[in-house]
């Protein structure tokens, strides 16, 4: 108690070095808090959109199609999707099945074409899985059997359509001959996936009359009862379930996001970098700060040496004032924190302006928002104080060592 | 009134390193103080008066002989064994009074009981508190050294020696950086703390108005001790009536 | 003077571990600014580079719809001159100008490559060969064989791109592409030579043939997408792109062109300038951190000298000589801290500005277009050198300036009686 009481004391008794010392520590902590958040926050809205929008929960594919997926060929289908549909809703744990043609299709407005990519969606069960009907902006959603589409708000914009208008997908069949299918624009897609508003989307039966690919999917895709978070034993069910229907693999939203996550694996990793440059100057800046304590009370030091204080009680009560400037440092540095992660989370940072312009490969467009992540923030305070107090160790034991005949003499 | 051996030096030698030459302060020191008594040490400036009080405080090592406190051989010890015994044994009383300047009065005389670890905390507000009191202080506990004057300040260092009952209490200078009223106090002080408690102490000084109130005069010059002398009957009572007067028994 | 920097050295010596810290942390700081900042330039400067000269150049003259359908490599909105004199003649109008160092048109449409039964979009660029030696500077990349030459069905390819396709120098491949009139057409090339440039979009999704041979191919003879302009001082593109407006107005009353300088070309640009001022920012912050090591230690030398100060006072030293005194000190501690600091963070860095930083993991899920190198080689140059070497002296010993000014309040007889 007496030895926090001295400690204490000691940091108020020269305020202008603590501050300039744990300023250093707070820069730190509010470094790591604001990035975490956004990292975080960053990860959360990525895989949100990527379930919410792309894979579902869980996804069924032919064997051989998941790797590829990105190429958009329609070589490897799966055939009567309806019907393993319909099987697996009557799993246990499920709670919406729906099948998904994917394609490379191009768009053509008769003056201009662009490559998009096109998705036959059921429109009888995709709300069971995906929010699609929800990031419906203007017009309507898609009715079966109607040669109609949804066109994402940024390719709508680049190709200048509008509700109402007609446009030509242009479609390679699984024939790899051409087809020309002429749409209607029925309504606009916006969200803060740039997956959907890049996409086209049409009905799955006329995606399917058109590829020739009558009753095929590319991919079904499963949503479960507990959240994408808590799949519990249900892709094990799925794959015992599909593994007698023919040649089928099983997927989760955790095999998709592997690209997302090494985005923000990499970033993290910067961010490392940048910490570790602080915490050797704030290494540095508590190293010097509890050298100078030691040389300023050397004549202190031999007092407590004469009252019978061990070398290892002086070491830990130098070591004390070390770990007080992180705690204070890292006090100033949670405050700081509450208000940039508050600016964070409710306001973000807007980038819409780079990504309709550029391909980041982000799978959130137009704002990253923080997260509150209070672990991590006291967390951040607790390393700060517990770094400060172990790199206190070698000029606290060097005080410590201080011969007493002669400090008390000086 | 005297009673046993408490510290014995039987050829004590130090010497300073100093560039490439050795400098001795100390060269061959026998002595012995029993417990009880109340002895100055004398001499010049670099006799080696500090030194020798270093020494027997275990705040030093010799570089030569044997140091014996209460029968326990000094030499021998481990840094921590000597941390050991000034933590127990040995009280400090400095020129400079050296107390520690963020701690209050009070958290300077329990901070020695503290470090002894075997006073339970209860106890130890009472017994500073106690002390404190016995000093003169009683009122002022909660200041700290900066609001307290220069005789103040030794009081309260005089407590932190003496709280916690040390075998023998050594103090450096400890008048010299008072005022001769002050410094009358604070020898009045140590010497009826002598006398009702029955604590050894053992003092260096140059000033001859401090050293008639020894029992006993050592005097060193050059590291070697070279006058003892012992001298018997004034009480406490008789001290302060010689100061009253104004006269001493030698001057 | 003189003497007080003695006295300021010898000062400084009377505790050497105190000053030791002091030194280590501003050698810290200097070469960690030194390598970050070369990091960063290298990385900024190597995409603004690729970008100005693939994509930008120093300034582009475009169609004014060109730029909203520039992703669907449109061909609507072409550029043939001022009152029809064609792309080239309108290039070789631009290049009269004193301040430009080459004007050349490029033609840039999508096509199709095909190999069997596989297909690859690319990015088709028609270019002026010979002219873009001083502006895409291709030469540089060449990996294997030789340039097209016109005339003939000849097309320069990614080195990648053949991989993917199963592809080799000499190969024949089929291109296939909408033509301006909508149309499509398709045409069998040589490949004559391939590229290796470490930038995906080259790599990977371009080919490469001589403007006329791509004229003729998408049916725009004449015409050009755009026509980019290099500098001959990179500094000077404000003004130039002022001429250059001036020129195209005098040609063309209904402002059909656009002038645009590379840095308004798009945001990305404008934010990669910004991007480095707030870096230097950042630097400065490192610097003052490490300075704040400094201050600290000045502080303590003030309070431990208050009696020395004091003496100093008395002896007839003014106010001022104390501060010059104090602040020499704190300038001696940076510059110690600043020279070592400068010679290890420049060797560091110009070691690794041979050698490279992978980066192929940070870009790969980046899009094409963005012309971000795999690896990226810091730069290291004397500016950047001077400029952390200027900073690791300047930032401690303006922070000394608080401790010192502490000193010069004291009053000589206070600071005497002080113990």
């Amino acid at each position: 108690m007496l030895e926090f009481r001295l400690a204490l004391r000691n940091l108020w008794r020269h305020k202008r070095r603590t501050i300039l010392t744990g300023v250093v520590v707070a820069f730190g902590v509010l470094l790591f808090s604001a990035f975490d958040s956004l990292l975080l926050g960053f990860e959360e809205d990525s895989l949100r959109n990527l379930v919410q929008y792309e894979s579902g929960e869980v996804s069924v594919h032919a064997r051989g199609h998941w790797e590829k997926r990105e190429e958009l060929l329609l070589d490897r289908t799966i055939p009567g999707a309806q019907q393993l549909a319909g099987r697996l809703r009557r799993l246990e744990g499920v709670r919406g099945v729906t099948p998904q043609l994917v394609f490379n299709a191009a768009v053509n407005t008769g003056a201009e074409e662009s490559p998009v990519k096109a998705i036959g969606t059921d429109p009888a069960s995709d709300e069971t899985v995906l929010n699609l009907r929800q990031a419906v902006k203007a017009g309507r959603y898609l009715r079966a059997g109607e040669n109609e589409a949804l066109l994402g708000r940024e390719l709508a914009k680049l190709m200048d359509l509008k509700v109402g208008d007609t446009f030509t997908l242009v479609l390679r069949t699984q024939r790899t001959t051409f087809e020309a299918l002429d749409l209607e624009v029925v309504g606009l897609l916006g969200s803060s996936s740039p997956a959907v508003n890049q996409g086209v989307y049409l009905p799955l039966d006329v995606a399917q009359e058109a590829t020739g690919l009558p009753g095929a999917a590319t991919q079904v895709l499963v949503r479960g009862e507990h959240g994408f978070h808590r799949l519990g034993g249900l892709p094990a069910r799925l794959r015992e379930e599909t593994q007698h229907i023919g040649d089928l693999e099983v997927k989760t939203w955790v095999d998709w996001s592997g690209d997302y996550l090494a985005h923000a694996q990499a970033d993290r990793q910067n961010m490392k970098v940048i910490l570790g440059i602080v915490g050797v100057i704030a290494a540095l800046g508590v190293v010097n700060s509890v050298l100078l304590a030691g040389m300023e009370r050397s004549r202190e030091i031999g007092t407590l040496k004469a009252l019978g204080m061990t070398e290892r009680q002086i070491t830990r009560l130098f070591m004390l004032e070390g770990m007080g400037i992180g705690l204070f440092g890292g006090l100033l540095g949670v405050i700081l924190s509450l208000g940039a992660v508050a600016y964070l989370t409710l306001v973000g940072i807007d980038y819409s302006q780079l990504t309709t312009e550029y391909d980041f490969g982000m799978a959130v467009e137009g704002l990253m928002r923080g997260v509150w992540n209070w672990p991590s923030i006291f967390g951040a305070w607790v390393f700060g104080a517990a770094f400060s107090f172990l790199v206190s160790y070698w000029p606290s034991r060097r005080s410590a060592r201080l011969d007493p005949a002669v400090v008390l003499r000086g | 009134m005297t009673g046993t051996d408490l510290v014995v030096l039987q050829g004590i030698r130090k010497d300073y390193p100093q560039g490439k030459l050795t400098v001795p302060a100390l060269r061959g020191i026998d002595l012995t103080v029993k417990s009880g008594e109340f002895t100055a040490i004398a001499g010049p400036s670099g006799s080696g008066k500090t030194t020798m009080l270093n020494l027997i405080g275990c705040l030093d090592r010799p570089t030569a002989g044997r140091i014996l406190l209460d029968g326990q051989e000094l030499t021998s010890l481990s840094k921590n064994q000597l941390a050991a015994v000034r933590r127990q044994s040995i009280g400090f009383i400095f020129q400079t009074f050296n107390l520690i300047p963020v701690l209050t009065a009070l958290e300077n005389v329990e901070l020695a009981l503290t470090l002894l670890r075997e006073v339970p905390a209860a106890e130890v507000r009472d017994r500073a508190m106690k002390v404190l009191a016995e000093v003169g202080l009683a009122g002022l506990e909660g200041r700290r050294p900066g609001e307290l004057s220069g005789g103040q300040q030794q009081r309260v260092a005089i407590a932190r020696a003496l709280v916690k009952e040390p075998k023998v209490v050594l103090a450096d200078e400890p008048t010299a950086n008072l005022d001769s009223e002050n410094g009358e106090a604070v020898l009045h002080l140590m010497l009826e703390m002598n006398q009702t408690k029955g604590t050894t102490f053992i003092f260096s000084t140059h000033d001859p108005r401090v050293m008639r109130h020894a029992r006993r005069l050592v005097t060193m010059r050059d590291g070697q001790i070279v006058g003892d002398e012992r001298r018997n009957g004034q009480t406490a009572e008789e001290e302060r009536y010689h100061a009253a007067e104004g006269g001493g028994a030698d001057a | 003077m003189t003497y007080l920097v003695r006295m300021a050295f010898r000062n400084l010596t009377r505790n050497r571990l105190r000053s030791a810290v002091s030194v280590l942390a501003i050698t810290v700081a200097v070469a960690v600014v030194i390598f970050a900042k070369g990091f960063v330039n290298g990385m900024i400067d190597t995409f603004l580079e690729n970008t100005i000269r693939f994509t930008t150049g120093h300034v582009r003259i475009v169609d004014e719809g060109y730029p909203k359908k520039e992703r669907l490599l449109s061909l609507a909105h072409p550029v043939d001159g001022l009152k029809g004199e064609g792309a080239e003649a309108f290039a070789r109008r631009l290049s009269q100008l004193p301040g430009v160092a080459v004007a050349t048109p490029r033609l840039k449409f999508g096509a199709l490559v095909s190999k069997g039964d596989k297909l690859e979009g690319v990015l088709g660029m028609g270019l002026d060969l010979q002219a873009e030696e001083r502006a895409a500077h291709l030469s540089r990349y060449l990996h294997r064989g030789r340039f097209p030459r016109e005339g003939v069905a000849e097309v320069l390819a990614g080195q990648k791109l053949l991989n993917k396709l199963g592809l080799e120098v000499g190969s024949k491949v089929t291109l296939v592409a909408n033509t301006s009139f909508g149309s499509l057409n398709g045409r069998t090339f040589t490949v004559v030579g391939s590229l290796a440039s470490g930038l995906a979009q080259l790599d990977e999704a371009s080919v490469f043939l001589p403007l006329a041979t791509a004229q003729r191919f998408v049916d725009l003879e004449g015409a050009a997408t755009e026509v980019i302009v290099m500098a001959r001082d990179s500094n000077r593109v404000p003004a130039l792109t002022r001429e250059i407006a001036e020129v195209v107005k005098s040609g063309d009353p209904e402002g059909r062109y656009k002038v645009i300088p590379w840095y308004q070309a798009n945001s990305l640009m404008g934010y990669m300038v910004t991007a480095k001022q707030i870096y230097n920012l950042i630097y400065v912050l490192i610097v003052l951190f490490a300075s704040f090591v400094v201050i600290n230690t000045m502080l303590m030398i003030v309070n431990e000298r208050t009696r020395e100060i004091g003496m100093l006072g008395a002896m007839g030293f003014t106010g001022v000589q104390t501060v010059t005194l104090l602040v020499l000190e704190g300038a001696i501690l940076g510059f110690l801290g600043s020279t070592i600091g400068t010679v290890a963070g420049s060797v560091i860095t110009r070691m690794l500005s041979v050698t490279g930083i992978d980066f192929a993991k940070a870009v790969q899920s980046l899009g094409k277009e963005l012309l971000f190198p795999t690896r990226i080689y810091p730069t290291f140059d004397l500016g950047i050198a001077a400029f952390a070497f200027v900073l690791g002296i300047l930032v401690p010993a303006l922070g000394t300036l608080m401790p010192a000014r502490r000193a010069q309040k004291l009053d000589p007889s206070t600071a005497l009686r002080a113990i």
